[in-house]
């Protein structure tokens, strides 16, 4: 189809082969020969004829009146939301509804075994004080105070304290000594000397009998 | 086109369907072989452009939209078995309601057209019908059936080939 030229069918409809100029008839000339675009152009001719006869076909009025009803209709229920007036792809708006869809499965899911309760916590869920708080002191060293003891010194104590607070050579004699203290050696306890003598109340006759003495 | 651009409203409809209502039932009709399919087709075809006057492209010309949507809808139409089934009973009463307008000298010829377009597939016969009857160019004639310019320039030329053969008989050329 390549060898065909554009301008052929217009051509065909317009002129006769004779009245081709040279060029148009070269052309012509390529595809096809003479007889044929003769008979070619009858064939043409005769169907724009077969169409020129026909009366236009009359359109039923009421046609006109439905599409009329229809535009208002139109007009009445459409939303100025420009939302919808754009277009949206299928799959966003599935994949929308997937989401949706499947977080209040979830949730639903989630918070089927739970018994809501509604309870009045508090009123007032925040109070602020404005009070000082103190340093707080950190005893991290201790200090311990002590007087170092002076190695006695007998030989200056005279010297360091009061004459008055030393006995006299008196006083000094009549001091007891551990010679003076009576001791009873262990031994010296059995000697019968220091055996009972029976003279206790314990050893009283009456006492054992009665358990009490009355005068 | 500019009645189309800003409100769809009832003017604009009005002045369309003055237009082209007439237009598209010949159309329509022709490739149906049934006119009251074809008023209705028509009336789908007027809906389809209130509905959604956006869809017009505005860098081609209004007439090549509305006959793709008209030729689009035949061509679902016709693949309907059902309605094929009618159709095919009743292509006969059309042929006659596009015959009784004719002179008797051409009456012949007629006939014998109406045949052999009966015998076309539905791209020749809107390629026909856009041609000679429509009279838009091959490039139009594309826009309208989809299809690229060069399939155009075949199909006319191997009809206008077969309706020659067919009808020289009868004009006696050659």
């Amino acid at each position: 189809m390549e060898n065909i030229p554009d301008q052929l069918f217009d051509l065909l409809e317009q002129k006769e082969f004779h009245e081709l100029n040279a060029e148009e008839q070269a052309g012509v000339l390529a595809c096809m020969d003479k007889q044929t675009y003769t008979s070619m152009r009858n064939a043409s001719v005769l169907s724009h004829n077969f169409f020129e006869g026909e009366k236009p076909i009359d359109v039923n009025p009421a046609q006109l009146q439905q599409l009329l009803k229809k535009v208002e209709t139109k007009h009445l229920t459409e939303q100025p939301a420009i939302v919808w007036n754009k277009p949206v792809a299928l799959w966003k708006v599935a994949a929308l509804f997937l989401l949706l869809g499947g977080g209040s499965l979830i949730f639903i899911l989630a918070n089927q075994n739970q018994v809501i309760r509604t309870s009045y916590i508090t009123q007032l869920d925040t109070v602020f004080v404005e009070k000082e708080v103190p340093a707080e002191k950190i005893h991290d060293t201790v200090y311990i105070g002590y007087e170092r003891k002076q190695q006695k010194q007998h030989t200056h104590r005279a010297e360091r304290l009061p004459t008055e607070h030393y006995l006299t050579p008196a006083q000094d004699a009549n001091i007891p000594t551990m010679s003076d203290v009576n001791i009873v050696r262990i031994k010296e306890k059995d000697e019968p000397i220091n055996n009972k003598k029976g003279n206790s109340i314990k050893d009283d006759s009456l006492i054992n009998a009665f358990g009490f003495v009355t005068l | 086109m500019r009645l189309l651009s800003a409100h769809m409203d009832g003017k604009v409809i009005e002045e369309l369907h003055q237009r082209y209502a007439s237009k598209l039932t010949s159309f329509s009709a022709r490739m149906l072989m049934n006119r009251t399919v074809a008023e209705d087709l028509v009336q789908e075809v007027f809906i389809k452009i209130i509905e959604k006057p956006n869809a017009f492209d505005t860098a081609q010309k209004f007439s090549t939209w509305i006959f793709t949507i008209a030729h689009n809808l035949c061509l679902n139409a016709i693949r309907n078995e059902q309605n094929r089934d009618r159709l095919l009973n009743e292509h006969y009463e059309v042929q006659e309601q596009f015959i009784q307008h004719s002179t008797i000298d051409v009456k012949l010829i007629k006939e014998k057209m109406n045949m052999i377009f009966k015998e076309l597939s539905e791209k020749e016969k809107a390629v026909f019908i856009f041609r000679f009857e429509h009279e838009l160019n091959l490039k139009e004639i594309a826009s309208i059936l989809s299809i690229p310019e060069g399939s155009v320039k075949s199909c006319l030329f191997y009809m206008l080939k077969k309706l020659s053969d067919q009808l020289s008989p009868l004009t006696n050329t050659p």
